[in-house]
């Protein structure tokens, strides 16, 4: 294959960010395009050059022009999407969260298995150029031995715009699949601690509700597996202040120890401190990493690059279905800790 | 003067706050779908803002479309209360 031909269901706000990769990607061509509203992929048609558009993506699935599909659109339709395009022997790149139970999950690795197609879950923050020097500095033994990870998470107002009926949508459990801040955001949070410092052993998690549907405030604690490595994540949302960015108000905050230091990452989606991207602390000093990429686009485009290049090199992406199925396990188990009130291990969450 | 002027601009937010809220909650979904569609019409002719006429649109749409989307608008405006959503107001406006 010489060229990915790409279509992309889905033409709402976040695939402005998802398509930045392969826009410029020299082996892809974003082929075609497919909204429900017709007025939206005509314009997703002109702005991003597409040869086609469709209104209705199994007709897009059955273009035998294409070789591969994005998939951006709401949690509840990801999982038969996803097993379509599948059974049209597309390979298949799916927005987290991958889907809503682990039973859709399952289906979906089932799906892309038994066609023998490529499937990636396009989370991007471990794409993210600081937490890639970050995750590089540990290897390297920058901090020593880590020894625990603690995860910020605070938003505010402001930000981007996104349509109303898309915010309702994401607060409907039954559409969404868990709540905004720890399922649906929290799929990235829940990436990168198990991407930074392994599998989980077990969780532990408390929730209060904000407006009846916002799962904030919030603090999940957590036990890797075959270490004794600990991991912290407090969601926050401070309904009184105005964040200025260019996308979402979630300012990130992520802070790595270990045996002979720590690494600060202060920001990711937002840009609320207006300090360097990645700081390192060790030897009664500290150095700051302020000479790399660091606009949350550029994970986007860089994740987008890995969907192409896994199809052309013909290798797993870098995030699969089965990462994918790992990180609903981990999502059940904040749930069940959070509603039960006790501590719960991910690998005991069953479809 | 002042002390006077906060206890007015309270009793103000309260009021419209409560009528706002009730509103919401007593009228079926046609009805503020026809209310919406009215104000975008007059904000856009007294202002000319495109922006607000856009977000007045997508919360017309929400109540014409109606079902789990106004459930879930009904669900968090039953869960508030005025401090509540005059912060998130005041965030939003910068104050």
């Amino acid at each position: 294959m010489d060229k990915v031909r790409l279509g992309i269901i889905g033409g709402g706000r976040i695939a402005d960010l998802n398509i930045l990769g392969y826009l410029d990607h020299p082996r892809c061509e974003v082929f075609a395009v497919c909204d429900s509203r017709e007025d939206v992929a005509r314009a997703r048609m002109a702005q991003w050059k597409t040869k086609k558009y469709y209104t209705d993506y199994q007709k897009l699935l059955a273009d035998p022009d294409l070789d591969a599909v994005e998939i951006l659109t709401p949690h509840r339709l990801h999982c038969p999407m996803v097993v379509e395009a599948a059974q049209a022997k597309k390979h298949v790149s799916v927005q987290k969260p991958m889907c809503r139970t682990i039973a859709e999950a399952e289906q979906m690795i089932a799906a892309t298995r038994a066609a023998g197609v490529k499937f990636k879950l396009f989370e991007n923050f471990v794409f993210y150029p600081p937490y890639r020097k970050a995750k590089e500095l540990i290897a390297e033994g920058a901090i020593g031995e880590p020894l625990s990870i603690n995860l910020k998470l605070g938003i505010g107002v402001g930000g981007w715009w996104v349509p109303l009926k898309t915010w309702l949508w994401h607060l409907n459990w039954d559409e969404c699949g868990g709540g905004p801040a720890l399922y649906d955001d929290g799929f990235h949070k829940m990436s990168i601690a198990r991407w930074f410092l392994g599998e989980i052993e077990s969780v532990r998690a408390w929730v209060q509700f904000m407006f009846g549907v916002l799962d904030e405030p919030a603090l999940v604690t957590w036990r890797y597996q075959n270490s004794d490595r600990l991991g912290m994540w407090e969601a926050n949302i401070s309904p009184g202040m105005l964040v200025r960015g260019q996308y979402y108000t979630a300012d990130e905050r992520v802070e790595i120890t270990g045996t002979e230091g720590w690494i600060w990452a202060t920001r990711c989606a937002s840009r609320l401190m207006r300090i360097p991207a990645l700081l390192l602390c060790r030897d009664g000093e500290h150095r700051a990493f302020d000479d790399m990429r660091d606009d949350w686009g550029d994970s986007f485009h860089d994740c987008g690059w890995d969907f192409v290049d896994a199809i052309l090199e013909d290798r797993p992406p870098f995030q699969t279905g089965e990462d994918g199925l790992a990180l609903m396990q981990f999502w059940k188990a904040v749930y069940h800790s959070y509603t039960e009130g006790r501590e719960v291990r991910p690998r005991d969450m069953k479809a | 003067m002042a002390a006077f002027q906060d206890k007015f601009g309270n009793w103000l937010a309260a009021l419209i706050y409560r009528a706002g809220r009730g509103l919401i909650l007593a009228t079926p979904d046609f009805a503020l779908a026809l209310l919406v569609r009215g104000l975008r019409w007059l904000a856009y002719l007294l202002t000319g803002d495109l922006q607000m006429r856009i977000a007045l649109t997508d919360v017309m749409e929400i109540f014409q479309d109606g079902g789990p989307g106004t459930a879930v608008v009904r669900k968090m405006i039953r869960a508030a209360d005025l401090k509540l959503s005059r912060d998130v107001l005041r965030g939003m406006i910068g104050l």
